[in-house]
């Protein structure tokens, strides 16, 4: 073994392992929910944006710790309920949504949709209460039917 | 500065470096960074302009979760190549850090680069390379040419003259193989 080999696995012996192996494993595992994760905590920072709060504002708002909140925008926090439901109060903003089966998203690309935006749209309405969820703008042209 | 490993003992085929003052290795870090929906967001936020040069229009979630993905797939791949103790699949994926070097060639001490080739991945990890071990660095999302183009990447070549510099004074004896980035 030549000498600069033997000095290295002298400093490898010696260091502590990484975690990095454990930590690929887990977003493996995990895949699936990181990915929806990861689009809450993107809407997340859009609407801090929007609002010009920082995330120290956030996290007084919602009367958790900072770090909290830094766990919520790297899109690796496994989400309750309870507290997108705080977000969303919160924030002003939309989250979660259930879709029935009558529904569908649709989603345009105009200008009167923000980017990535997303309605909910009836499939076959009844009457016009029976939206879930009301657009951004009074336009209603974009209600979809069926 | 440390040298920790990736694998329990005996596997010391990839290996990464821990700065000084830094809690995490280069490894723990990228995986950090690339696992992160705002650091992403920030970043590609800043780099638009690179991206849509060299890859066209994007939406910036859309961005976000692509790289994402590469990441995972790319670390995924990493993790594979270094398990397996009999093969040189993990030497072999690193390239030479100059592209006018001939894939083919290797020498002990070259700064080297692992891409995804795939998809044409704008993903990089830097190692040293010391006979079968991969020594990682750093890495960055490189959307330009050359790594002299921007502070981060050009941070990437600082930080593997240092770890070079770091290995040559342990062992004088060894000859070295130092290439320029074109």
């Amino acid at each position: 073994m030549s000498g600069l080999n033997q000095k290295i696995e002298e400093i490898v012996a010696k260091s502590p392992r990484s975690s990095w192996k454990e930590k690929v494993e887990w977003r493996k595992t995990h895949k699936d929910w990181l990915r929806k994760s990861s689009d809450i905590a993107f809407r997340i920072l859009d609407a801090l944006d929007e609002l010009g709060w920082n995330k120290a504002k956030l996290a007084a708002e919602m009367g958790v710790s900072p770090q909290q909140v830094s766990k919520y925008v790297k899109g690796e926090e496994n989400f309750k309920l309870e507290t997108l439901n705080k977000l969303e109060k919160v924030l002003g903003i939309e989250l979660i949504t259930v879709l029935h089966s009558d529904q569908e998203v649709k989603q345009k690309n105009t200008l009167e949709y923000r980017e990535h935006e997303v309605r909910v749209v009836q499939l076959k309405p009844k009457s016009f209460s029976q939206y879930v969820i009301e657009p951004r703008n009074s336009n209603k042209q974009y209600y979809s039917t069926a | 500065m440390e040298i920790v490993r990736t694998f329990e003992l005996p596997n010391t085929k990839l290996l990464a470096v821990k700065y000084e003052g830094y809690e995490f290795d280069a490894l723990e870090i990228l995986q950090g960074q690339w696992g992160s929906t705002e650091f992403l967001r920030e970043f590609f936020t800043k780099y638009k302009k690179d991206h849509y040069a060299k890859y066209g229009s994007s939406k910036l979630n859309n961005l976000v979760q692509q790289a994402k993905e590469l990441a995972d797939d790319f670390f995924e791949l990493l993790l594979e190549l270094a398990e397996d103790v009999e093969s040189s699949a993990l030497v072999d994926f690193f390239k030479p850090l100059d592209n006018r070097e001939l894939q083919s060639e290797t020498y002990d001490l070259q700064k080297l680069k692992g891409r995804e080739e795939e998809r044409k991945s704008y993903l990089r990890i830097y190692a040293i390379r010391y006979k079968e071990k991969i020594i990682v660095t750093g890495g960055a999302i490189k959307l330009t040419d050359k790594m002299e183009d921007r502070p981060h990447t050009n941070d990437e070549l600082k930080k593997l003259e240092l770890v070079k510099s770091f290995l040559d004074t342990n062992d004088l004896d060894v000859t070295f193989s130092y290439i320029d980035v074109k």
